[in-house]
């Protein structure tokens, strides 16, 4: 089932005379995304990551085309609400996602600007401390939390809104590997109870768990499709200054040894399996 | 962007600035005679310019708010002290942002020329005002002196950063406005806190006249430069990244 | 590192002076506790006779003795705020001119003259000052942060009638808070930056430690205000849009004790008030009773 739909999106932060000289940060670009996917949004600095994220909860409104969550177009001011409470967003720095002095109230904030019942939002912040980990830290203040907990915090915060996606604008790159890991976890725990996730990163390594890869670039979109496909597009993705996974390095380094494709092995898993494959059966090892 | 949204956050983030420079001492400039000055309501400026007057009347309350309860808790002088009644410490704050406010949308409206002359009325209606309450409060001795000094901290004031100003950006005189907003505001500043220490007699009279003039114009001057800086620079960093393709 | 050591020590963000405990004063909800707050320090500055005051003075104490806080904290917070005070007392009783006029000249000496007027301003000052400080104080001592900023909130929300924002101005409040450490980091980053190329932030004075700290402001102007957008995103993004339609997690009830509380306290207050308009110098007869 489709959860978004960008049709012909152009977006341009100038108006006025300064637009018709055209300078867009997005252009044309067409994408559909469906319920339960795992989206990761690649490209270099400013090719329109982050722009194009904020257009999927209604942040920015495009300049031409349009943006439909779950049917409803993000230019009808009074869906926003309802779109922004589908799609949940997590940004870079948890410091500026944080806007209470107490870690319930941080929780409990979107559903209180839902309107809901105080008997709801108060199982909703339960609900989502418990998913994120966090019940340890009830009652403290959000400031004196370590980074990696005030991110899960911020995941929390939008859980509780209970959106149908994710949507998290290089939500990791700020923080420290152990941290790194455990939101990544919860993200692909949630994902595996059916939560659609669309994440920006700088990291192939994540990018190559993802299950669908978009490569931005220019404001357009470069490629689009499953990480094997993507990873063995090199040219691209070498005219684009993106990296290549660490585990397609690897392999590349024990090319001359090792008789397999090295263009799929975007995953640890199948290298492992390529490598004891070769090494099982002898003699193609040299 | 929702601009409710954004006015509630900017107020916030101002009015911490504020806290923060008067919590942390940053904001008191050692002047001379153990006097200071202060840039703690410059955030008060900047607020009001950038989303109105009542983001600056909010951050005023802020500002008012916390000056109250350093005074009430942790005083690092007899002048701190005079602080904690709340018609010297929070009525005065609550003016800057407004006044600041006005003066810049009348300005965005004149040339260059006009306002000089207005910003000149401004400095004259001020030291008006010190001079009648003075009048009708304390019976001081020397109306001539002090409404020469208070006249002259006001007026000159308003032209030194007027001409520092110009000196510095002669090109692009869009600025004008916030600079001759930044100094009313801090005058306002000087001229309420001032007037209401005199109407509770913390103050003799004489002594406001040249309180005005050793703080009152450097504050505005310092507050000035600050806010023209600020804006400038963070309405030219959002113009270049609208500019470029993000 | 000289300026970030120095810059620590003179980091002292005093608003968060709480001490739980289990006093009747902690109990109480917050609003009533700010009501209280609020009316001894309107009082305070109205009151314009000796014996208002001192009967302020002795409503404040009775109120932490008799809710089991204790007054040893309330004169504890009274301590550092003392020597000014003295100070200021003495330039009011003695050096002040205007309280020279129509006045009896109690004492003189050269320049130095006490008159009657005098000695009412100076204990006056003295007796506003004390209630003030110590009404924010069993305030400060006995309330949380949150509960202050909920408190606050709850209190001002009928005003939403006649379209003051009452939710908002707190929002405005609570981001306050929560962006001080924010701006403690930033600002420590940024001395610690500057330091490194040699700025000394902690020396100068006039135009010269201005044109030390300038570098200083203006970046922190900046990152704040780029901050401030984030923020902004991040609110909205979870459906922020101000007050309207928005619920709360908790609902607060006013209990009997409360309303108690909150009945004894404006029935005392409103007494004082009243004696301190009702004895003028009519029914006192005599100028020094009249100032009392």
């Amino acid at each position: 089932m489709e959860l978004i739909r960008i049709d012909d999106l152009s977006y341009s932060y100038e108006s006025g005379p300064a637009l018709r000289a055209g300078r867009y940060a997005l252009r044309g670009v067409d994408l559909s995304i469906r319920k339960g996917q795992y989206i990761a949004v690649i490209g270099a600095n400013g090719s329109g990551k982050s722009t194009l994220l904020k257009h999927l909860n209604g942040l920015l409104v495009p300049t031409e085309g349009e943006v439909r969550v779950s049917g409803m177009s993000t230019k009808d001011k009074t869906l926003l609400k309802e779109i922004r409470r589908t799609v949940g967003m997590v940004f870079q720095n948890p410091e500026t996602q944080l806007v209470t002095t107490l870690v319930e109230d941080e929780v409990a904030f979107g559903p209180e600007n839902l309107g809901l019942e105080p008997e709801e939002i108060t199982e909703r912040v339960e609900w989502a401390m418990a998913v994120t980990g966090l019940r340890a830290l009830q009652g403290r203040p959000p400031h004196l939390l370590s980074t990696g907990q005030k991110q899960l915090l911020t995941v929390a915060s939008v859980l509780a809104m209970r959106p149908d996606c994710l949507v998290l604008d290089e939500a990791t790159s700020m923080l420290d590997p152990a941290s790194r890991k455990r939101v990544d976890d919860t993200v692909r725990r949630l994902h595996n109870d059916g939560m659609t996730v669309i994440a920006s990163t700088h990291s192939m390594d994540e990018a190559a768990e993802a299950g669908r890869v978009i490569v931005l670039a220019g404001g357009e979109v470069a490629a689009d499709g499953e990480p094997r496909e993507i990873f063995s597009r090199r040219r691209i993705l070498r005219e684009l200054r993106l990296e290549l996974p660490t585990t397609v390095r690897i392999a590349d380094l024990v090319k001359n040894r090792l008789f397999v494709e090295t263009e799929r092995l975007f995953n640890p898993r199948l290298l492992a399996s390529a490598v004891s494959d070769a090494y099982r059966k002898g003699g193609t090892l040299r | 962007m929702n601009e409710k949204v954004r006015k509630i956050v900017i107020a916030g983030v101002m009015g911490a600035i504020s806290v923060f420079l008067g919590a942390t001492h940053l904001g008191f400039i050692p002047w001379f005679a153990g006097a200071a000055l202060t840039v703690m309501h410059v955030p008060v400026i900047i607020g009001a310019v950038l989303e109105g007057p009542v983001v600056g009347a909010v951050i005023g309350l802020i500002f008012g708010a916390f000056s109250l309860i350093q005074g009430a808790i942790a005083p690092t002088g007899p002048a701190d002290v005079w602080f904690v009644n709340p018609l010297v410490s929070i009525l005065p704050r609550l003016c800057i942002g407004p006044v600041a406010w006005l003066v810049f949308r009348a300005g965005k409206k004149l040339k260059e020329g006009q306002l000089f002359i207005i910003s000149g009325f401004i400095g004259v209606a001020v030291n008006v005002f010190i001079w009648s309450l003075s009048q009708k409060l304390g019976g001081f001795e020397s109306d001539a002196v002090m409404v020469f000094t208070v006249g002259v901290s006001c007026v000159a004031a308003v032209t030194v950063s007027c001409l520092l100003l110009f000196w510095q950006y002669k090109k692009s005189s869009e600025l004008f406005p916030y600079a001759v907003s930044a100094i009313a505001g801090s005058m306002t500043n000087t001229a309420l806190v001032l007037s209401s220490l005199g109407a509770y007699k913390f103050i003799p009279w004489q002594l406001i006249g040249t309180i005005a003039l050793f703080n009152g114009l450097p504050e505005a001057v310092m507050a000035a430069i600050l806010t023209v800086v600020v804006v400038a620079t963070w309405s030219g960093i959002e113009s270049k990244r609208k500019g470029s393709s993000v | 590192m000289t300026a970030r050591s120095e810059f620590e020590f003179s980091v002292k963000l005093s608003i968060g002076q709480f001490v739980p405990g289990s006093s009747l004063l902690h109990m109480l909800d917050p609003r009533v506790k700010i009501v209280v707050c609020v009316m001894l320090i309107v009082s305070a500055v109205l009151v314009g006779r000796i014996f208002a005051v001192t009967l302020l003075f002795v409503l404040v104490v009775s109120v932490l003795v008799g809710t089991g806080v204790g007054a040893g904290l309330a004169f504890r917070a009274l301590r550092p705020v003392a020597p000014f005070l003295a100070v200021l007392a003495v330039i009011q009783m003695f050096a002040i001119p205007q309280l020279r006029e129509n006045a009896v000249i109690v004492w003189e000496w050269r320049f130095l003259h006490m008159t009657d007027r005098s000695i009412v301003s100076g204990v006056l000052l003295i007796g506003r000052f004390a209630v003030i400080v110590m009404a924010l104080h069993l305030f400060s001592v006995t309330t949380s942060t949150n509960q202050l900023i909920h408190g606050v909130e709850q209190l001002v929300r009928p005003l939403e009638k006649i379209g003051v924002p009452a939710h908002e101005l707190a929002m405005v409040v609570h981001i306050s808070l929560r962006f001080l450490p924010i701006l403690l980091f930033e600002t420590e980053k940024l001395m610690m930056a500057q330091a490194s190329r040699g700025a000394d932030f902690g020396k100068g004075r006039g135009v010269r430690r201005l044109r030390r700290l300038f570098p200083l402001f203006v970046p922190m102007f900046l990152i704040s205000l780029r901050h401030a957008e984030a923020i902004a995103e991040s609110m909205e993004s979870r459906c922020y849009t101000g007050g309207r339609g928005r619920t709360s997690r908790l609902r607060p009830r006013l209990k009997r004790a409360d309303y108690l509380a909150i009945g004894a306290f404006i029935a005392a207050d409103g007494a004082i008030l009243a004696a301190n308009y009702l004895f003028s110098e009519a029914v006192w007869g005599s100028r020094a009773l009249c100032i009392l």
